[in-house]
């Protein structure tokens, strides 16, 4: 497959679902605000100043010289064209990568993607996001979901499907661990049940956990469910798995052994999650924790892109393998 | 997507006259000929026959229900994504091409007519360009001057003594045709180099069948799907050495050119991979794709970049479209390109004017569509011509596309006409002129009634081991009342085009 169609379904994929995890982290933060009842402004940045901070966003209100109420975040969250992690730029430069692969993803992808995207732009979404902001958040998130299924279910599954997956995957497991720092700073304050519930919820994750945990909601019970689970599809842990599992199936080298640094990288990391209990994470800080997390998942994206994206010193394809019909066409032939 | 909120209403265009009421049925009453040559109304005022049905069939349908109609295909247009965007606009604003439900019909007889026009037209270009990069023998013979060659923008003298693949230059064409007031088909201008609009042909026919099934029915309308097969077995015929299994690929400028959306569609129903220069790569003379395994030869490359953004190593310097070597790549006779390099010089409107003669020349037989009649001020005495009677003609630069760089005399100001007349005496090689064609007219729908509007053909031409004509073409039609430039970048629409299996 082209590096370059690779590396667009790839960023498709991530912007997508980066659209849905920012719907999901607004959707839980407001919840939060009116469950505790917060009003004043104090309160008010308690609560979203560390959302503010792991975003990475703090300069950007600086520089436009806005303060940072609760209707300006959810603006720039939203609608901002400028904020390039906005719903409305993820959805943008999706499409715009949808589009450069037009004709190696299905029809039903496409227009999936590019009706959301002229809806979000309308006038129409602008309407519905001021008479229903949950409403609003739901369809973004659904509308994620929805492209999933689509893809999974009308995309040949060969090796752009795995670029889709490790991409999807890579921005879940940045939304988790941002998700955890982001609420850290609330460990030993003000009623737990409600932030680490709002927590969970930002991850789909409350019915999950108390499958798993009854109601018992603890900070140190729903960091490991996020970091640790296996089977939480959400979780760090699973995504990581993901990303080594398809990362694998690309290369086609086994579980345990690795041709390339991305290999490398996802598999040393899943051992290592692996084989820790959630004490290792916690006594060192979910702060710190987070770092070395992102840490992980920038190695990954780098390594993926020098393997795949732009290798600087291509081998050549010999002939007969490159004009050998791939494998699916090859049994329709015989 | 589950929308609640629904999708933005479409704004439906509000009828400026009031009086049709939504439910009363289309009808031709007030229908003006204007006396031009109309493609479904004689100049009795008689429905031609193989209109009849379907003038029926409209005149059935309410005004509501077709409005209804109208907004299902622009909007399945616009999920779809066949858009392009409007630049002037910071927005980014997608619009999509004017789709006209009323489709053009051409009957058996006249199909035939026009498939023959273009089969010899294509057979003498052909053999004019492999002549000129080679004996040149047309020159020598004076029947066209060296010196219009030599000055024609796209003519591309390293290439000659060059053999291409299969000795066929322009593989792909589209020929713009248009009938004058008799209702003569006469051909306006070859596009030899990357013509393009068929992807219109297919999805306009593809919008009508879905929104419009009832039109179709019992109509023997011959389809038009197999193009993108035709295309691909010509791409196959090309391959060097014959390889058995060709790496074919499509070059596209990327997706902020304005035929992406052709692109793409051409490479996806081909199943063949689109590339932009950035994917290739030159090593060796063999040009090969990035991927992720590694360097995979190419074969084959349906280029839909011009010449001059090919190869910054040969053509221009400051081109980031196209890929450095591609041009020995191709010399090297290691990778075929469609079309050839060097056809451009067919596009020249001053050589256009020489086809007749070209038909003449190499085939011995009179044209069977005739050239539009051009007159070439680089002749004194067409100069003089040109110059006296500018306010009736149209001038053309001739090496511009897309309705730019032309004069509609009839429709300009004063000012204009000597602004073109300095242009045509300061460099006369540079333009031809033509008298202004009372172009034919079809019924457009507007607001609830239908209307007479400008029209043109075009038609596509595969030349592979066989020259094929897919029966149907892109219909474009002048939507600003009584303009004569049916461009899409100038205001124009488009229909969908019915050949017929018979002659009604």
């Amino acid at each position: 497959m082209l590096s370059r169609v690779a590396e667009s379904l790839y960023w498709m994929s991530r912007y997508i679902e980066r659209a849905e995890c920012i719907a999901r982290l607004i959707a839980a933060n407001h919840q939060i605000l009116i469950d505790l009842d917060l009003k004043s402004s104090e309160s008010v940045r308690e609560n979203w100043g560390p959302l503010i901070t792991s975003l990475n966003i703090q300069g950007n209100f600086r520089k436009k010289g806005i303060p940072p109420t609760v209707e300006n975040i959810t603006e720039y969250l939203i609608f901002d064209q400028e904020n390039p992690s906005s719903l409305c730029s993820c959805l943008k430069a999706g499409r715009e990568n949808a589009r450069a692969v037009r004709e190696q993803i299905s029809t039903e992808m496409w227009e999936h993607i590019n009706r959301t995207y002229l809806w979000l732009w309308s006038k129409g979404a602008r309407q519905f996001f001021q008479r229903d902001l949950y409403a609003f958040l739901d369809q973004i998130k659904e509308s994620s979901i929805l492209f999933d299924g689509l893809s999974n279910n009308t995309m040949l599954h060969e090796e752009g499907w795995d670029f889709f997956r490790v991409g999807k995957f890579l921005e879940r497991a940045d939304f988790a661990t941002r998700v955890l720092d982001d609420k850290f700073h609330l460990v030993g304050k003000t009623n737990p049940l409600i932030q680490w519930g709002g927590v969970l919820r930002s991850c789909s994750a409350k019915q999950a956990y108390q499958q798993k945990h009854l109601a018992e909601v603890t900070p140190i019970l729903v960091a490991k469910f996020l970091i640790l689970s296996d089977t939480f599809p959400r979780s760090f842990l699973y995504s990581i798995q993901q990303i080594d599992h398809n990362l694998r199936i690309i290369s086609g080298v086994r579980m345990g052994t690795f041709s390339n640094e991305a290999e490398k990288i996802s598999g040393r990391a899943l051992a290592h999650l692996r084989f820790s209990i959630i004490e290792d994470y916690w006594n060192q800080g979910l702060h710190k924790t987070s770092d070395e997390f992102q840490q992980i998942l920038n190695d990954l994206h780098e390594s993926i892109s020098e393997t795949y994206f732009c290798q600087k010193n291509p081998v050549k394809i010999p002939i007969e393998e490159s004009n050998r019909p791939p494998q699916h066409q090859a049994a329709q032939q015989q | 997507m589950a929308t609640k909120s629904g999708l933005p209403p479409k704004s439906k265009s509000t009828p400026s006259v009031t009086s049709v009421a939504p439910e009363a049925k289309l009808n031709f009453n007030s229908y003006e000929l204007d006396h031009f040559y109309d493609e479904m109304i004689d100049s009795k005022n008689k429905v031609r026959p193989w209109y009849r049905r379907i003038s029926e069939r409209l005149q059935r349908q309410s005004v509501d229900s077709f409005d209804q109609r109208r907004q299902m295909a622009d909007t399945s247009f616009l999920h779809q994504g066949i858009t392009f965007t409007v630049y002037n606009d910071n927005q980014g604003t997608e619009r999509i091409f004017p789709f006209d439900l009323v489709p053009r019909i051409i009957p058996a007889n006249e199909w035939k007519l026009i498939e023959a026009g273009l089969v010899q037209r294509i057979t003498a270009l052909n053999l004019f360009l492999h002549d000129l990069y080679h004996q040149q023998q047309i020159i020598k013979d004076g029947i066209i001057p060296r010196h219009y060659i030599e000055a024609a923008a796209h003519y591309r003298k390293e290439f000659i003594g060059f053999n291409v693949p299969k000795n066929i230059y322009i593989h792909i064409c589209g020929s713009d045709i248009v009938r004058d007031g008799s209702g003569q088909y006469m051909v306006l201008e070859d596009n030899g180099r990357c013509p393009s609009g068929v992807s219109y042909v297919l999805e306009n026919r593809q919008a009508l069948r879905r929104v419009f099934p009832s039109l179709f029915e019992k109509y023997g309308v011959r389809p038009v799907e197999h193009y993108p097969q035709e295309l691909l077995s010509l791409l196959h015929y090309i391959t060097p050495r014959g390889n058995p299994h060709p790496n074919i690929v499509l070059l596209t400028p990327g997706i902020y050119n304005s035929a992406y959306f052709e692109h793409s569609f051409l490479a996806r129903q081909m199943g063949i991979e689109l590339v932009e220069g950035r994917d290739l790569v030159v090593q060796g003379d063999h040009v090969y794709t990035r991927t992720t395994k590694g360097l995979k030869p190419v074969d084959v490359i349906y280029r839909r970049i011009d010449d001059d953004f090919l190869d910054p190593t040969v053509f221009r310097k400051d081109s980031m479209l196209g890929v450095p070597g591609l041009v020995n790549a191709y010399r090297a006779g290691n990778v075929s390109l469609a079309n050839s390099i060097g056809t451009g010089v067919a596009d020249d409107k001053v050589i256009y004017a020489f086809v007749p003669k070209m038909i003449k020349y190499y085939l011995d037989q009179e044209p069977i569509l005739p050239n539009v009649p051009t007159y070439l001020p680089s002749i004194p005495s067409e100069m003089d011509y040109v110059i006296q009677n500018m306010p009736k003609l149209v001038v053309k630069a001739a090496n511009e596309s897309g309705g730019y760089g032309m004069l509609v005399g009839p429709a300009s100001t004063k000012a204009e006409i000597d602004k073109f007349r300095k242009l045509v005496k300061a460099n006369p090689r540079n333009y031809v002129a033509q008298p202004t064609l009372a172009l034919s007219r079809h019924p457009t729908y507007f607001d609830g009634q239908f209307e007479g509007r400008h029209i043109d053909l075009r038609p596509y031409v595969l030349y592979g081991e066989k020259i094929s004509i897919i029966p149907g073409a892109l219909s474009r039609v002048a939507l600003k009342k009584g303009s004569l430039v049916v461009n899409s970048s100038q205001g124009g629409g488009s229909k969908d085009t019915w050949v017929l299996e018979g002659n009604e």
